[in-house]
């Protein structure tokens, strides 16, 4: 009696068990924290197969698992940050630098989003055409919920944030995606 | 021993599959999603010039930094010649799979006259055929073939100033998607 009982408890346990274990390894390895079906740049991440025809199943599901239809590595490459430069995760109550050089592309835009929402705000996007330019290609933005001089990218009201860096028809060195090519840091600054 | 070898067993089995399914089923589902919500709303074979908001909820994405054209893509009764009036801008067109693989692009850099126009068909799979091939539907710039009866045309033209928004979507609008073969059963 004791044995059968002990045997339907264990039913819901190991229900409980495999459905959370593939369902946590799968969204590890599509967010790209396992596996290498994303490539690391310093704080930014990217999934070079992304748009081509030969797109593995991980990356496929980074981008369709919320919605997203993934553009050719060709007309443009992303790439997201959840972390700044010295490996903390990204806290919108801090202001961050976004600073260094930009990688060659036509065009390229920043947005400041939570993971899950595709709408951002106003301003919580800045376009190159729209920034200011350092000389030699240098870029400086000043990410913060609070107006600042300069590009500003207004932060969300979210508990998370994420960064996530699009070049638009980029450069043939930064289409393969694996290429280390060069990236902006991001640097944390005061928290309120 | 034996039955806790048999549980974990029983675990990692079950967790396989979750991972597999998840993975290989969750971007398909989302997939069809897109295309019902897109094919809902604008009708199949029919090309749309989206607002920001449909953008948003048909397409995942918000689309401040772009003006997006799309056309649910039906190849099961023929071709479909999509014909697109373009402005002077940056901008890219992707055709969409059934299961959201990218299949073709193509951007302004590649074209030297506007307007022009794209054929999507459906791959013929018969191993063996006995017919004539087919003479080209309609004279178009690119084809495109692909293996599946269903798929999903993107254009996306950068608003380089939000000022041009007004003006691109306008042209763009201008642009068509139809059964290749419609002008000539009409005429024939």
């Amino acid at each position: 009696m004791k044995t059968k009982f002990r045997g339907i408890a264990a039913i819901p346990l190991f229900l409980i068990t495999g459905i959370g274990a593939g369902l946590a390894t799968a969204s590890q390895v599509i967010e790209g924290n396992v596996g290498r079906f994303s490539v690391n740049n310093g704080p930014w991440r990217t999934w070079p197969s992304a748009g081509s025809p030969n797109i593995d199943p991980y990356t496929r599901g980074h981008f369709l698992v919320y919605g997203r239809l993934p553009m050719s590595t060709f007309e443009a490459v992303e790439y997201i940050a959840t972390l700044d430069s010295q490996g903390a995760s990204l806290d919108p109550s801090c202001n961050y630098i976004i600073q260094g050089s930009m990688a060659p592309a036509r065009w390229w835009r920043v947005t400041a989003r939570q993971n899950d929402s595709p709408e951002f705000g106003a301003g919580e996007s800045i376009l190159s055409q729209n920034a200011l330019i350092e000389p030699n290609n240098q870029v400086r933005v000043i990410a913060s919920r609070d107006p600042q001089p300069g590009n500003w990218l207004k932060l969300p009201r979210q508990s998370y944030l994420e960064f996530t860096l699009t070049l638009f028809s980029p450069a043939s060195s930064v289409k393969s995606g694996n290429a280390a090519v060069p990236l902006p840091q991001i640097v944390k600054e005061a928290c309120s | 021993m034996r039955r806790r070898l048999f549980w974990l067993a029983a675990v990692v089995l079950l967790a396989v599959s979750v991972h597999l399914s998840y993975v290989l089923f969750v971007p398909n589902l989302e997939m069809s999603r897109i295309m019902s919500a897109a094919g809902s709303s604008h009708g199949e074979n029919r090309f749309a010039v989206l607002s920001e908001k449909e953008a948003t909820s048909i397409l995942g994405q918000q689309s401040l930094a772009f003006v997006q054209g799309i056309c649910v893509l039906d190849l099961k009764p023929g071709p479909v010649l999509v014909t697109l009036e373009t402005p002077a801008s940056y901008w890219m067109v992707n055709v969409y799979s059934r299961n959201g693989d990218n299949i073709y692009s193509l951007n302004d850099r590649q074209v030297s006259e506007v307007p022009f126009s794209i054929i999507v068909e459906q791959k013929k799979t018969s191993l063996f055929s006995i017919e004539a091939p087919e003479e080209p539907p309609e004279d178009a710039a690119f084809r495109v073939a692909t293996g599946d009866r269903r798929g999903l045309f993107v254009v996306r033209v950068f608003v380089q100033n939000p000022a041009y928004r007004q003006r691109i979507t306008r042209t763009l609008e201008r642009s068509s998607c139809k059964p290749a073969n419609v002008g000539q059963q009409a005429s024939g």
